[in-house]
C-alpha cells in the first residue's frame, strides 16, 4: 500500500481513495483464490499469463529456427531437431497462444464489463475453459517428453499416422482438448452477449470489439467441433488402424486434408477477426473521432465469419482436388477480400481528419494497417490457381500468413495489451519505451518476413533444413531481423514488468474511450462498476475532457462542468 | 454509497437460492442456460456430422462397400434399441413435466427409468459388439490382419478341444511324397491366392467359363497327393478329352517357377478347399494325405466349412459352428470372394459411429445418475427444473442420432 501510495501523483486524492478500496485483484489473497475464482477478470488475467508463457515458448523455438538457418549447413541441430522445432513453433503458436489470445485472456477481461454485465453467462464454465487449456497445454509438454512430434501443426496423414515420432497422439490430444477450450469460451461469449447487455445495451450500441468477438465466437462454435472429430479420428488412426485416412487400409489421405482445413481455415479467423475488433476500438479512441460507418464493420466481421466457412479447399490446390473445385474455391476465396477491405477503408475514413494521438496502442494499430494490407493482399496471389502452383509450400507462403498472424493478429494484440493495461493492472507503463518497442518490433518484423517474400517467390521451398548459396543472404537478413524483434519483445516484458512494480498509479481512463469499462475504476471492483454505468454512444467522445490533474479522461456535461 | 448499492444486490439474491449473483432474474438465468444448451448441442451435431460426412464420402465413393457389409449387423437388434432409446427419451420427457408439475416421487420414477432403458441399450450394443469381434468384423487394420483365421464363431473354443486330439493323432509324417516334406498350407493359402484362385475362386467356388469348382470334388479325393503334383505340374489342356470345361489348366497353375515343394504347399491347401460338402467335421481334413473314407454327410453350417483348416501340423485347424446371431445366409465376409474391396471401410465407419455414440449415452447415464441423485435430495421444482431441462435435452439428443445411424448403418437398401 505504501508505495502504491507514494507513486500517485500530486493532486490525485481521488486515486488515493480509490487504490485503498477493494478491487478485483486484492479482493481475496493467495493462490487458492485465483486457481478457483469465478470472476471473468481473474480468469482472463491467468489466460493472460498462459498464453504469455506458450508465446515464450513458441517465440524462442522461431529464434532457434532463424539462428540454424544463418547459414545453409546445419550449425545449431540436426535435421531431425528442425523438423520437431518448426512444428512445435507453429502447434504452440496457434493452439496456445494466437487462437485463445485475444478472445480468451482479453476478451474474458473486457467483454462483461463492455456489456455493463456482472460476469459472463456461465462463470464455471468459463473457469473450465481455462482448465481446460492448461490440460491442452500439459499434453503438449508431454509429448515433447515422449520424443517430440515432427508433422508439421496441420498433422497430415498418411505422415502423422507413421511418423517415428511418439509425441504425435499427446499433442493431437492436447489439441483435442484445446478445442474444447475454445468452444466453451465461444458458447459463453454467444450466450453473454445475447442475454447480459445491460439495460439500453442494443446490438448496435456495442463496441466494435465485442461484434469481433462475436463473430469469432460463432466461428469457434461452429467449427471446433470438426477439429475435435478430425482430430480423434486421426487418433484412432494412429492407435488402432482404423483405415479412414490410410491408402494401404482403403482410407483417403486427402479428406484429412479437407477435414482438417474446414475447421482451419475458419480458425484463421477466429485468430484475426477479434484482432479486427481491437483495431475498431484503437483507430476510433486514438484518433478522437467515431468510428466510420459502424454497421458495415460490424456486418463484415459476421460476413467474415461466413465466408470463412467456404474457402478451406484453396489450401489444396495442388492436392489432386479437381479443377473444377480448384476454380470454385480460387473465387470464393477472393470473397473474403471484400469485408476485409470494408474494414480496412473505415478504418482509414475514420483517421481522415481526426486528431491523432501517438500513443503506443495506437502505433500498433497503424502498424496494423501496413502489415495487414500487405498479409491481405499477398493473400490474392496465393488465391489465384496460376501463380499458387508456383507459390505453394514456398517461404511466399510462410511470409504471407506471418504477416496477416503476426503482422494482423499479434499485432493487435499487443495494442489490445496496452491499451487495456492500465485497466487490467491499474498501473501505467512507460509511454517512450513502449514507442520504442513498438518500433523495433515494425522493423524487426518486416526484416524477418519480407524477405521472405523474395525468397519464397524465388523458390526456397518451406520447412527445408537446409538451402543453397543463392538464399544465403535473405536468410541472414531474416535471421537478423527476428533477433531485432526479440529483443522488442523483452523491451516489452521489462516495461510491463516494472510498471507492474512502479508504476504511475493508471486513471479510470487514461485514453478517453468512451466504452463502458472506462467509466468504472481501474483495476474494476469485483462486481465491475460500483454504480450502474451509463450506456451510450461507444464512439461519442464529445463529452470526455482530458483532466492534467488526474493525467486521464473525465465526462463532462454540455456545459463542460464534470459530472 | 456502493456500500449501499452492494447491500441491495445481496438482499435481492436472498429471494432465490438459485439465481446466480450476475444475472437479474430467474427468467434470464434460464433463458440464458437454455440458449447456452441448444449452442452445446450444436457443436455436439457438429462432432457427429464429421462422422455423418465421412459416412457420406465412403459411401458416394464405394456404394459396394456399404451395400455388402452392413448385411453383417443384426437388424433386429438395432431396431430393439431404436425403440429403447425412443421410450426412453419418453420417459426422459415425462421426468422434465413431474419436476414442471412438483411431482416429485414421479420424477424419481422417471429418471430411474430413463437410466435402465440406457442400461438396456448399452447391454444389446456390448451383445452385437461382441458378435463382431468374435467374428473379426472390425475396422481396417484389424480386419485385415484378421488375428484368428478361421475361428469364426461361437462354437470355437469347444472345436479347439476336439481338434488338439486330431493333431497327435496326425503327428505322423507323411507318406504321399516322401522326397518332399508335408505340405504347409499356410504358406499354400497364400500362393493360391495370388495363382490358383485366379480361376477357381478364393474358395475354391469355380468361376464360370474359367475353373472348376474344387469343393467336394471326387476327382481331387481320388487323387492322392503325389497323384495331384503330377497332374497340377501337366495341367490339362483343352484338347485332353478328360478336359470338361474347354478351358486350359496352365502347368502349375500358369506360373513355372514353382518347385515342387511349393506346389505342395498349394495342394494341402487344395485339400482344404475339396473337402467333401458337408464334411463339417475336423476328421475328414486331418487326414489329408491318406485315403480318408466317406464320412456320412452332417447338414448345418455350410458356409463356413469350405474355410475348414486341417490339422496336420498343428493345432490350426477348427471346426467351425456359426456364431449367435450369425445369419447363416450371408457369406464369411473374411474368405468371400465376391466381397469388394477395402469392405473393412464400413466396419470403421460402424465402430466410430457407433462407439462415438456409445460414449454419449455413457456421459449421458451419468447426467441422469446426477439428476437422479438431486431428485432424491428434493432439489427440484415448479421454480426450478433446468437442470432435469437441460439434462433431458442432452438425452433427446443422444436419441435422435441414434435414429439417424439405425437406417444408415443397419437398413441400407
Amino acid at each position: 500500500m505504501a508505495t502504491q501510495t507514494s507513486t500517485i501523483p500530486a493532486g490525485g486524492l481521488a486515486g488515493a481513495r480509490d487504490s485503498a478500496e477493494k478491487n478485483y485483484l486484492n479482493e481475496s489473497k493467495g493462490i487458492l483464490s485465483w486457481l478457483t475464482t469465478l470472476d471473468h477478470k481473474r480468469i482472463g488475467v491467468m489466460y493472460l499469463i498462459c498464453i504469455l508463457g506458450a508465446f515464450f515458448l513458441g517465440g524462442m523455438s522461431a529464434v532457434l529456427l532463424r539462428t540454424e538457418h544463418l547459414s545453409g549447413t546445419p550449425n545449431l541441430m540436426e535435421a531431425d531437431a528442425y523438423n520437431k522445432l518448426f512444428t512445435l513453433h507453429g502447434a504452440v503458436m496457434i493452439f496456445l497462444f494466437i487462437i485463445p489470445g485475444i478472445p480468451a485472456a482479453l476478451g474474458n477481461f473486457v467483454l462483461p464489463i463492455m456489456l455493463g454485465a456482472k460476469d459472463v453467462a456461465f462463470p464455471r464454465l468459463n473457469l473450465c475453459s481455462w482448465y481446460l487449456w492448461v490440460i491442452g497445454a500439459v499434453c503438449a509438454l508431454l509429448s515433447l517428453l515422449l520424443g517430440g512430434f515432427d508433422t508439421g501443426w496441420t498433422f497430415y496423414t498418411p505422415y502423422s499416422t507413421s511418423s517415428p515420432f511418439q509425441g504425435v497422439i499427446p499433442i493431437v490430444t492436447g489439441a483435442f482438448i484445446l478445442g474444447f477450450s475454445s468452444i466453451f469460451t465461444g458458447l459463453n461469449f454467444i450466450v453473454t452477449i445475447h442475454k447480459l447487455r445491460a439495460p439500453g445495451m442494443g446490438w448496435f450500441k456495442m463496441p466494435l470489439f465485442l461484434w469481433g468477438l462475436y463473430s469469432t465466437a460463432l466461428i469457434q462454435v461452429l467449427a471446433t467441433p470438426v477439429l475435435g472429430i478430425t482430430l480423434l479420428l486421426l487418433i484412432v488412426e494412429r492407435a488402432l488402424g482404423v483405415g479412414i485416412f490410410d491408402p494401404a487400409l482403403g482410407g483417403d489421405p486427402v479428406l484429412f486434408q479437407h477435414f482438417f482445413w474446414f475447421y482451419s481455415h475458419p480458425a484463421v479467423y477466429i485468430m484475426i477477426v477479434p484482432a479486427m475488433g481491437v483495431i475498431s476500438e484503437l483507430i476510433s479512441v486514438f484518433s478522437r473521432k467515431h468510428i466510420f460507418s459502424y454497421q458495415f464493420i460490424a456486418y463484415s466481421s459476421i460476413a467474415i465469419a461466413a465466408f470463412g466457412f467456404i474457402v478451406w479447399g484453396h489450401h489444396m490446390f495442388t492436392s489432386g482436388q479437381s479443377e473444377l473445385m480448384n476454380t470454385i474455391f480460387s473465387l470464393l476465396t477472393f470473397s473474403v477480400a471484400i469485408p476485409s477491405a470494408i474494414k480496412v477503408f473505415n478504418w482509414t475514413a475514420t483517421m481522415y481528419k481526426g486528431s491523432i494521438v501517438f500513443k503506443t496502442p495506437q502505433l500498433y494499430a497503424l502498424s496494423f494497417l501496413f502489415l495487414f494490407g500487405i498479409g491481405g493482399l499477398t493473400g490474392l496471389f496465393l488465391a489465384t490457381l496460376s501463380t499458387d502452383i508456383h507459390l505453394h509450400d514456398t517461404y511466399f507462403v510462410v511470409a504471407h500468413f506471418h504477416y496477416v498472424m503476426f503482422g494482423g493478429t499479434v499485432i493487435a494484440f499487443l495494442g489490445a495489451l496496452h491499451y487495456w493495461w492500465p485497466k487490467m493492472f491499474g498501473k501505467m507503463y512507460n509511454e517512450n519505451w513502449g514507442r520504442v518497442a513498438c518500433l523495433l518490433i515494425f522493423i524487426g518484423f518486416n526484416m524477418t518476413f519480407f524477405t521472405q517474400f523474395a525468397m519464397g517467390s524465388q523458390g526456397m521451398p518451406r520447412r527445408y533444413f537446409n538451402y543453397t548459396e543463392g538464399y544465403t543472404t535473405y536468410h541472414v537478413v531474416s535471421t537478423i531481423g527476428s533477433y531485432i524483434m526479440a529483443v522488442g519483445f523483452f523491451v516489452i516484458a521489462g516495461y510491463l514488468y516494472y510498471s507492474l512494480i512502479r508504476g504511475r498509479k493508471a486513471p479510470d481512463n487514461p485514453w478517453g474511450g468512451a466504452s463502458l469499462e472506462w467509466q468504472t475504476s481501474s483495476p474494476p471492483p469485483v462486481e465491475n462498476f460500483k454504480k450502474d454505468p451509463i450506456v451510450g454512444d461507444p464512439y461519442d467522445f464529445s463529452n470526455l475532457k482530458y483532466d492534467p490533474a488526474i493525467g486521464g479522461y473525465v465526462r463532462v456535461d454540455a456545459q463542460g462542468v464534470a459530472s | 454509497m456502493s456500500e449501499a448499492i452492494l447491500g441491495e444486490h445481496r438482499v435481492g439474491e436472498l429471494h432465490d437460492p438459485h439465481l446466480a449473483h450476475h444475472f437479474d432474474s430467474s427468467t434470464q438465468q434460464f433463458s440464458a442456460a437454455k440458449l447456452g444448451m441448444w449452442i452445446f448441442l450444436g457443436t455436439e451435431i457438429l462432432l457427429f456430422s464429421g462422422l455423418f460426412c465421412l459416412y457420406a464420402v465412403f459411401r458416394g465413393n464405394h456404394p459396394e462397400v456399404f451395400h455388402y457389409a452392413h448385411q453383417f449387423l443384426d437388424k433386429n437388434w438395432g431396431a430393439l434399441n431404436t425403440l429403447v432409446l425412443i421410450l426412453s427419451s419418453f420417459t426422459m420427457a415425462l421426468a422434465v413435466r413431474s419436476a414442471q408439475t412438483n411431482h416429485r416421487r414421479e420424477l424419481i420414477l422417471f429418471l430411474g427409468l430413463t437410466l435402465l432403458l440406457a442400461v438396456d441399450f448399452l447391454g444389446i450394443k456390448a451383445i452385437e459388439y461382441t458378435h463382431k469381434f468374435r467374428e473379426n468384423l472390425v475396422w481396417g487394420k484389424r480386419f485385415l490382419e484378421d488375428p484368428h483365421p478361421g475361428l469364426v464363431g461361437a462354437g470355437a473354443v469347444q472345436a479347439v478341444k476336439s481338434d488338439e486330439r486330431q493333431v497327435s493323432e496326425n503327428a505322423r509324417p507323411s507318406q504321399a511324397a516322401p522326397a518332399l516334406a508335408p505340405g504347409n498350407k499356410d504358406r499354400g493359402r497364400d500362393l493360391f491366392r495370388v495363382t490358383c484362385a485366379a480361376c477357381h475362386g478364393l474358395a475354391g467356388q469355380g468361376m464360370p467359363g474359367l475353373g472348376k469348382d474344387m469343393r467336394g470334388s471326387s476327382f481331387i479325393e481320388g487323387l492322392d497327393d503325389a497323384g495331384l503334383l503330377a497332374f497340377i505340374k501337366k495341367g490339362r489342356q483343352p484338347n485332353d478329352p478328360l478336359n470338361t470345361t474347354g478351358k486350359p489348366m496352365p502347368p502349375k497353375g500358369g506360373n513355372p517357377a514353382y518347385t515342387d515343394q511349393d506346389l505342395m504347399d498349394i495342394i494341402a491347401q487344395v485339400r482344404v478347399v475339396a473337402k467333401p460338402k458337408g464334411g463339417g467335421s475336423a476328421k475328414v481334413a486331418a487326414k489329408p494325405s491318406e485315403a480318408a473314407p466317406p464320412v456320412p454327410e452332417e447338414p448345418p453350417f455350410e458356409i463356413h466349412k469350405s474355410f475348414l483348416q486341417p490339422a496336420a501340423e498343428g493345432p490350426v485347424g477348427l471346426a467351425v459352428t456359426p456364431a449367435a446371431g450369425h445369419r447363416a445366409d450371408v457369406p464369411d465376409p473374411r474368405h468371400d470372394p465376391n466381397r469388394p474391396a477395402n469392405a473393412q471401410t464400413f466396419f470403421s465407419i460402424y465402430f466410430l459411429l457407433t462407439g462415438l455414440h456409445g460414449i454419449h449415452v455413457l456421459i449421458g447415464m451419468m447426467v441422469i445418475s446426477w439428476l437422479l441423485f438431486r431428485a432424491l435430495r428434493d432439489e427440484f421444482g415448479p421454480s426450478y427444473f433446468t437442470p432435469v431441462d437441460l439434462g433431458g435435452l442432452y438425452w433427446h439428443l443422444v436419441d435422435v442420432i441414434w435414429i439417424f445411424l439405425f437406417p444408415l448403418l443397419y437398413l441400407i437398401k
